[in-house]
């Protein structure tokens, strides 16, 4: 049949019109998402071109190819790309497998050309709904969490503030009766352990406290150098002959930046600790300080046992704890976290068990701040 | 310093808490200085009328008066007579407002007997009768882990 008769242009057009009807009841099927759109656009694809039994078809959509069995055998082929928002977000391409007897002389119609632009285009509806439609899950699951926190932080407020009361007294009268000296020597040791217990327990309290964001900030200009030399020189006497190497490695100026000090030696005092105790047998903890443009960064990195994936997806998580039953709150990295993004500030994570884990905490710097 | 230095130091302990009272009494009259106690915000006032204090330790939140009026009241008729402010966590926002009303430091519940003195000893020292009192040694800063 010549390719001008009516007939033909008309017999082309339904096969045309077949596919974009197939291709927009696909698209509109709600439980459809990106990739079986693509794989059911591939089915139809080829039975809309002038030769259906050589057509072959391929859609790539970011990394993500989907192609008929043979596309990669087609000697004469088509693209058009797929644009969201003017961006090439990826391709429809057809083709046409050699064959003896059937000879191709004009490969494609107008018309087939046009087909295969509304393709990409109804293609590209679905990659932005798709898109939109992942970020509605993810800003609801995030909504979740800050509710579950804002609950938690409810909760925790109103049991710190009952809890701070009976144990000013038990830490406050353990402390005369010590005082009294009249104590006989284990009587003395049991109440140093009452008096020990309570300061721990004072020590949780103000984690949920700081965990339920009650204690205000007091923002002042902090140069994040000189938090970790006030904190280091604690910890240096306190984990003398751990044999932990602690190495600092400070950029020097460094732009000083808005914060709450006494939370970032929070937050520095929260990061050393974990490492130190992932370092049980000992290893080397660094201390460094970089900025950039809009941040400045405090990283804590160690040569601890590492995270699992699943254990670094939890870590944040208030309450959650790989330490022994009273040997941690699983408070610390909430608090952490809780403190970083108060300052609008991000925390990121790499780790690998058995080689150690890094913490970096980007804090944004102003710009009105200037380097010392 | 001796004891018998604080000897003259009177400190006026306002809180209902008859247990917060006995803690801050005993303690401080261990260091020998003497104390006076009130329950309430206006019994301090009298208080504060008739005995020349150097120190008031006060709650903020008791029931028939503000703490913080207390505060006011001190830094405005008495502005020899040095004052620490004594709060729960969920209140250190209004211990921070007491600082701006008057008081030179604010004490967290619970609190050690290293930090009592500690703040006393503070109070004292930025204060005009400021007098040198008997402090234990400080300790290192508790790190929380």
């Amino acid at each position: 049949m010549p390719t001008s008769s009516t007939e033909f242009k008309l017999k082309e057009r339904i096969k045309e019109l077949k596919c974009l009807y197939d291709l927009s009841r696909i698209a509109l099927q709600s439980d459809n998402d990106l990739k079986s759109v693509a794989t059911k656009t591939i089915k139809i694809l080829p039975a809309a071109l002038q030769h259906p039994g050589l057509a072959e078809a391929k859609i790539t959509i970011g990394k993500f190819q989907f192609s008929t069995s043979k596309f990669k055998s087609s000697k004469h082929t088509i693209s058009v790309p797929i644009n969201v928002d003017g961006k090439q977000k990826g391709l429809v391409e057809v083709g046409y497998r050699g064959h003896r007897t059937v000879k191709i002389k004009q490969p494609f119609l107008k018309e087939e050309r046009s087909l295969l632009r509304a393709v990409a285009r109804e293609l590209s509806l679905v990659i932005k709904r798709t898109t939109i439609e992942e970020e509605r899950k993810s800003l609801q699951l995030q909504l979740q969490h800050v509710e579950r926190l804002a609950l938690i932080g409810e909760l925790t407020a109103g049991i710190a503030h009952e809890l701070n009361e009976p144990l000013g007294r038990i830490l406050g009268f353990s402390q005369l009766i010590k005082k009294s000296g009249m104590l006989k020597p284990q009587q003395d040791e049991d109440v140093e352990r009452i008096i020990k217990a309570s300061l721990y327990t004072r020590e949780i309290i103000k984690k949920l406290m700081f965990f339920s964001r009650q204690m205000p900030q007091q923002i002042t200009t902090v140069n994040v150098n000189e938090v970790i030399s006030n904190i280091l020189y604690f910890i240096d006497a306190r984990y003398q002959g751990n044999k932990i190497s602690i190495t600092q490695k400070l950029q020097d100026p460094l732009p000083t930046i808005q914060a709450d000090a006494v939370q970032l030696s929070q937050v520095l005092v929260n990061l050393i600790t974990n490492a130190i105790h992932a370092m049980p047998n000992g290893g080397e903890l660094l201390i460094s300080t970089v900025s950039k443009q809009d941040y400045v960064s405090l990283i804590v990195k160690d040569t601890g046992e590492g995270m699992t994936i699943a254990v670094k997806r939890k870590i944040f998580e208030p309450f959650y704890t790989t330490k022994a039953v009273g040997q941690g709150t699983g408070l610390g990295l909430s608090v952490v976290q809780g403190i970083v993004s108060s300052h609008q500030g991000k925390v990121n994570v790499q780790s690998q068990p058995g080689k150690g884990s890094r913490f970096e905490i980007q804090l944004p710097i102003k710009h009105n701040d200037k380097i010392y | 310093m001796s004891k018998l230095n604080n000897s003259n130091t009177n400190v006026l302990v306002v809180d209902d808490s008859i247990e917060t009272i006995e803690l801050i009494r005993r303690n401080l009259e261990a260091a020998s200085f003497r104390i006076y106690i009130a329950h309430q915000v206006q019994s301090a006032i009298a208080i504060l009328s008739s005995v020349n204090i150097d120190l008031v330790i006060t709650d903020l939140k008791m029931p028939d008066q503000n703490g913080m009026q207390l505060v006011r009241h001190v830094s405005e008729n008495f502005k020899h007579i040095g004052i620490l402010v004594i709060t729960g966590f969920p209140s250190i926002e209004g211990a921070v407002n007491s600082i701006k009303v008057g008081a030179e430091e604010y004490l967290v519940k619970p609190f050690t007997e290293d930090e009592l003195f500690n703040s006393v000893e503070r109070v004292l020292a930025k204060t005009a009768s400021g007098r040198k009192s008997k402090i234990t040694p400080q300790r290192p800063m508790h790190l929380v882990s």
